[in-house]
């Protein structure tokens, strides 16, 4: 593998510091932004999620090497968050206890 | 035995198996902590109480933050070394991990003390505070009974409260209490199960047309105790710890009973044992009869019996901890402790004052609607509430920083409610000398200031009558569900730390063997582990700002 060869890894050495300092900047970002108001609140839930995000890739894609990994990696995760995004709707049928205005107006 | 393809990549995957092993693993754990995620935002979205926001130490998360980040640098700096084959610098980079992985399970500790210090009251006006048991003081904030009696229940076979009751010289004089135990004489009729006293003042259990002695064995009737219809008044202590040694012999016969019964019955549900008539036809009759004795038992036991002890009119202090609800579990008429306990006796309400350093207060409760804040509304409420007039140093706290925000509000800024009516005093050293004098030691009305000292913190320390207390915890799981999923999120992710640390560490202390025989080996190993660890780290900056800042 191309990338495993000494001199890659030597440079990756230094792509590892700079995300790493990365990741701290926008640490800071998020908890700067988490006092600063965007109109409403979920915004700035959603900002602030944004930046969330914006790290996990940065420590998936150069940490975790998922940017250059085998296919058969990609399969798992893909099935890993269909379904984690399956879990973050299951709290929807919750509405289907209120009387009156569930799901399905009954 | 070697295990093919830990080094070498399989030809069909085109990698190692621990690698894929890892990926499974942690795409679990993403349904873990997604679970855990999703029940975040359901409790979020369905909470009748203003959602904490910035309330966590942030500092300490943007620590643990930084920590976490780092050491994801540096486990990946440590896999980098033993691919550039640099055994030194894999054990250096791997130490800081580790340190870091101590560090911030430190800050987190710290973290935890603060909140199961920190207490919250909420009292029957809306209004809830926020700070500390005065014990810098000595006072406890125990609820203190002047009791006329304590009530043990007796479990069948467990005699450890014998050791409590009775008094270390069993022939002290002075310690013969009077005890009572309460056994329930019914009649018998036909088949029926009953305990009853016998002519010869036994106390017995009858089992349709056989008899059964029970505790009247150990209970030779006559002189040591009377009995006066349904209560046997021991004078003798000894006498009492026969009776508890009879219930050992029954709890034995009744386990081996109910064995058999099971055995050989199947099922035979609970609500048929007590029902003793009821006995299944099914069961040959001498199973009856033991199904029957051992319902019979089970009911005595678990229901009837109990030790009434005459405690001579001592004050008791109850710790809250000990009470089996902090919010229910006391009355102004008696107590009930974790471990069954029943003290019946007078409430002292002067003793039981509880004295709270306040550090903060929250107004929002006040409201009539659930996160909405009429600025009307909400003044008219503070002022019934005597919020002014009874906690003056507080309010003086909160008056202050609601008109800097007011202002500010004025000016076109958005001001949330958690800056307009929340309110943390951090305690002022020095002068204030007029909160000492304010009422000290004298009764007061309601309105008049409950104010009675500082604490060595500068915190105003008040007196709050337990009767207008709504709710008192500290800041754990019981104090709302916004504390509940932060524990449990929390307690969980701190759980991964130290699992991921463990392994790190096994791979630092015990990899040189390894690494001279297949330094590959362990690098695949480390690869794996640190999968693992910048997976926490990930978690963590998803609840970083979920927990502490959103």
């Amino acid at each position: 593998m191309a990338s495993d060869s000494p001199e890659a890894i030597r440079k990756s050495i230094k792509l590892y510091i700079i995300i790493g300092a990365g990741l701290l900047v926008l640490t800071a970002l998020t908890v700067a932004v988490s006092y600063v108001h965007f109109g409403s609140h979920s915004m700035n839930v959603a900002v602030g999620l944004l930046i969330a995000c914006i790290k996990a890739s940065l420590v998936g894609a150069i940490f975790m090497h998922l940017n250059h990994e085998k296919r058969l990696i990609y399969i798992f995760l893909v099935l890993a968050g269909v379904l984690f995004v399956a879990l973050m709707g299951l709290f929807i049928f919750s509405l289907l206890d209120i009387p009156g205005q569930n799901l399905f107006g009954y | 035995m070697e295990i093919p393809h830990n080094v070498t990549a399989r030809p069909d995957t085109g990698l190692y198996n621990s690698k894929i092993g890892i990926w499974l693993f942690l795409a679990s754990e993403v349904m873990l902590f997604g679970g855990l995620f999703s029940g975040y935002i359901f409790l979020r979205l369905g909470a009748d109480f203003p959602w904490p926001e910035h309330m966590l130490d942030v500092t300490k998360g943007c620590i643990n933050t930084a920590i976490l980040i780092l050491s994801s640098v540096t486990v990946v700096m440590a896999w980098s070394s033993l691919k550039l084959r640099n055994f030194r610098h894999f054990q250096i980079y791997m130490s800081i991990t580790l340190l870091c992985a101590l560090g911030f399970c430190v800050v987190k500790a710290f973290e935890y003390k603060a909140k199961f210090t920190h207490l919250s009251c909420e009292l029957s006006n809306g209004l809830v505070l926020e700070g500390h048991d005065n014990d810098d003081k000595g006072e406890g904030n125990d609820i203190v009974y002047k009791p006329s009696r304590a009530v043990f229940p007796i479990e069948t076979g467990e005699i450890h409260f014998l050791e409590a009751v009775l008094p270390s010289n069993e022939k002290d004089a002075e310690a013969k209490a009077v005890v009572s135990l309460k056994v329930p004489v019914a009649s018998i009729d036909g088949n029926k199960i009953g305990v009853y006293r016998g002519d010869d003042k036994k106390i017995k259990v009858a089992l349709g047309n056989s008899e059964i002695e029970m505790i009247a064995a150990k209970l030779k009737g006559g002189d040591e105790f009377k009995i006066e219809d349904e209560v046997i008044e021991f004078t003798d202590w000894s006498e009492l710890a026969k009776v508890i040694d009879a219930q050992r012999d029954v709890k034995k016969r009744f386990l081996r009973a109910e064995n058999d019964r099971r055995k050989y019955a199947g099922t035979v549900n609970q609500a048929t044992l007590a029902g003793v008539t009821a006995v299944p036809k099914k069961l040959s009759d001498s199973l009856e009869t033991t199904t029957a004795l051992a319902g019979a038992l089970q009911k005595f036991f678990s229901e009837e019996l109990t030790l009434l002890v005459d405690t001579k009119g001592e004050p008791v202090s109850i710790k809250p901890s000990a009470l089996r609800n902090q919010d229910f579990g006391w009355t102004d008429k008696g107590a009930t402790l974790r471990d069954g306990t029943i003290i019946e006796g007078e409430y002292l309400q002067k003793e039981s004052k509880l004295m709270l350093a306040v550090d903060g207060v929250d107004l929002r409760r006040l409201s009539p609607t659930p996160g909405e804040y009429d600025p009307k509304i909400m003044k008219q409420r503070i002022e019934a509430s005597g919020f002014a007039e009874q906690f003056p140093t507080i309010h003086a706290a909160w008056e202050e920083q609601f008109a800097k925000y007011e202002k500010k509000e004025a000016e076109g800024d958005h001001v949330t409610s958690k800056e307009l009516y929340y309110a943390k005093y951090h305690g002022e050293h020095g002068d204030h000398a007029e909160g000492h004098d304010a009422g000290h030691g004298e009764s007061h009305a309601a309105g008049e200031s409950l104010e009675r000292d500082f604490d060595s913190h500068g915190l105003p320390i008040y007196e709050i009558d337990r009767a207008d207390v709504r709710f008192l915890s500290t800041f754990t799981p019981r104090l709302n569900t916004y504390y509940a999923t932060y524990f449990l999120i929390t307690g969980l992710h701190a759980l991964h730390v130290i699992g991921g640390a463990i392994v790190l560490a096994y791979f630092l202390f015990t990899g040189r063997k390894m690494y001279k025989e297949n330094p590959e080996h362990l690098a695949n190993r480390v690869e794996v582990g640190g999968l693992f660890w910048h997976f926490v780290d990930l978690v963590w900056i998803f609840l970083f700002p979920v927990l502490y800042l959103l």
